[in-house]
């Protein structure tokens, strides 16, 4: 109980929650579904523009976590144990409907062995050899809506590892240990794949922007 | 290498700088090494342009609107939907559904293919907290009916399917809105905006603030 009295207010909830709905409480399942929803739906929509599946993602997402509630471990947050539910739920999605829901998963960069134990590793660095141009902040004057779909598009041009690093790191405001949870990686590799990520989606946001370079 | 970066500031030159920039502006490098690096960074030109274009593309996301989901009407959830996940929870959906069966239920009405599988899977017992549960946050769209809150006859699947499906057609036609002040009014807790406030400062380490 010590452990429990110890968390922030928001993740005591959860555990209860949690609790209240493994005894039977319907409602209180309901209220994590609220609670978490519009999170959920903000994070799938990143792997299918049509909301008609974003929704069934979401819904199965939270249908999947009431089946295996019993299995839920709190010393990750709810809230990333969903969100790795949701990431791999989407996934499946996407393979059970024979589409391949980004380019290829398995990128020639990855191939290198760049990624893994030694976290910032020779490929990182060697990307960083040689600047490349840098990413104007968006005029001002530009609508966020505009912006919005630049990086969409931008994004969905990504292999899906990339891409899910960025939207959990810059949309999803997560900790690395937060997401190495998520992914079940470690933060160092977290750090070499954002590293990469970032990279990755600068060069492709210049190639079909290059507008936003700097002058 | 044609590096024009410095190679040593003590034992901290910007072999050791430039990994930890991205980290540093992520908030999350402990505070020694953040020092460490600040430092470099007011010495050595080359690494501070590395650590703008970082920030530049940093500032871009932010711009893309993190957070702004409640701008994207189409990418909210309906209302609803909380308290129907619910309910297909407790009726036993798992959520997994087959690829001919996910076609059907695309190929037919929307909610059609998936009450039905739902439903073969209910057990008497389920199918009664169930439609206990139901008919308490929903009462008012339902005829009275003094045989739902019998728990201890409980209905045929039969019934149940009925049910279900008029459940269905009434959440349809409910105004906006009014499922959540169902659930607000059993609610032994806070409200769900107040809990779902409280989740945004999810997720995050205490020690790594940004
Ligand atoms: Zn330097």
């Amino acid at each position: 109980m010590g452990a429990i009295l110890k968390m922030q207010p928001a993740a005591r909830e959860d555990v209860s929650l949690v609790a209240e709905t493994l005894s039977g409480n319907q409602l209180s399942f309901q209220l994590l579904v609220e609670r978490y929803q519009d999170r959920m739906f903000g994070l799938v929509r990143h792997y299918t523009r049509n909301p008609v599946e974003i929704e069934d993602i979401v819904q199965d997402t939270f249908l999947k976590a009431f089946a295996r509630l019993a299995s839920f471990q709190q010393q990750s947050s709810f809230y990333t144990w969903l969100c790795r539910i949701a990431i791999n739920t989407a996934l499946d999605f996407h393979k059970r409907h024979g589409r391949n829901p980004v380019q290829s998963v398995e990128d020639p960069e990855l191939t290198q062995g760049a990624e893994g134990a030694s976290g910032m590793g020779g490929g990182a660095r060697a990307e960083r050899t040689g600047r490349s141009p840098a990413v104007q902040a968006p005029d001002a004057r530009m609508e966020q809506r505009e912006i919005q779909a630049i990086t969409h598009r931008v994004l969905e041009e990504l292999p899906e590892i990339f891409r899910t690093v960025l939207v959990l790191r810059e949309f999803e405001d997560m900790a690395y240990q937060d997401m190495a949870d998520v992914l079940g990686i470690s933060i160092g590799t977290v750090e070499s794949r954002l590293f990469r990520a970032r990279a990755r989606f600068k060069e492709k946001l210049l190639q079909l922007h290059p507008e936003f370079g700097e002058n | 290498m044609t590096n024009t970066h410095h190679d040593t500031t003590d034992d901290f030159g910007c072999a050791e700088a430039l990994p930890l920039v991205p980290s540093y502006l992520d908030g999350e490098l402990s505070e020694a090494r953040a020092g460490l690096l600040r430092k470099h960074l007011l010495d050595c030109s080359p690494c501070r342009t590395s650590a703008q274009d970082a920030k530049a593309l940093s500032r871009w996301f932010a711009h893309s609107g993190r957070g702004e989901l409640g701008a994207r009407p189409e990418f909210a959830p309906p209302a609803g939907f909380a308290a129907r996940v619910a309910r297909r929870a407790f009726a036993g959906d798992v959520g997994v559904h087959p690829v001919l069966e996910r076609e059907a239920v695309q190929a037919g009405p929307r909610e059609g293919g998936k009450l039905l599988q739902f439903v073969l899977g209910l057990t008497a017992a389920a199918a009664a907290v169930m439609l206990v549960a139901a008919v308490a946050l929903r009462d008012q769209s339902l005829p009275a009916d003094g045989r739902l809150r019998a728990t201890n006859q409980p209905p045929s699947k039969e019934s149940v399917l009925l049910r279900l499906e008029a459940l269905d057609r009434a959440e349809a036609k409910e105004a906006p809105g009014a499922v959540q002040g169902a659930a607000q009014g059993t609610a032994p807790r806070a409200s769900p905006a107040a809990g779902g406030q409280a989740g945004e400062s999810q997720g995050r380490n205490d020690g790594q603030g940004k």
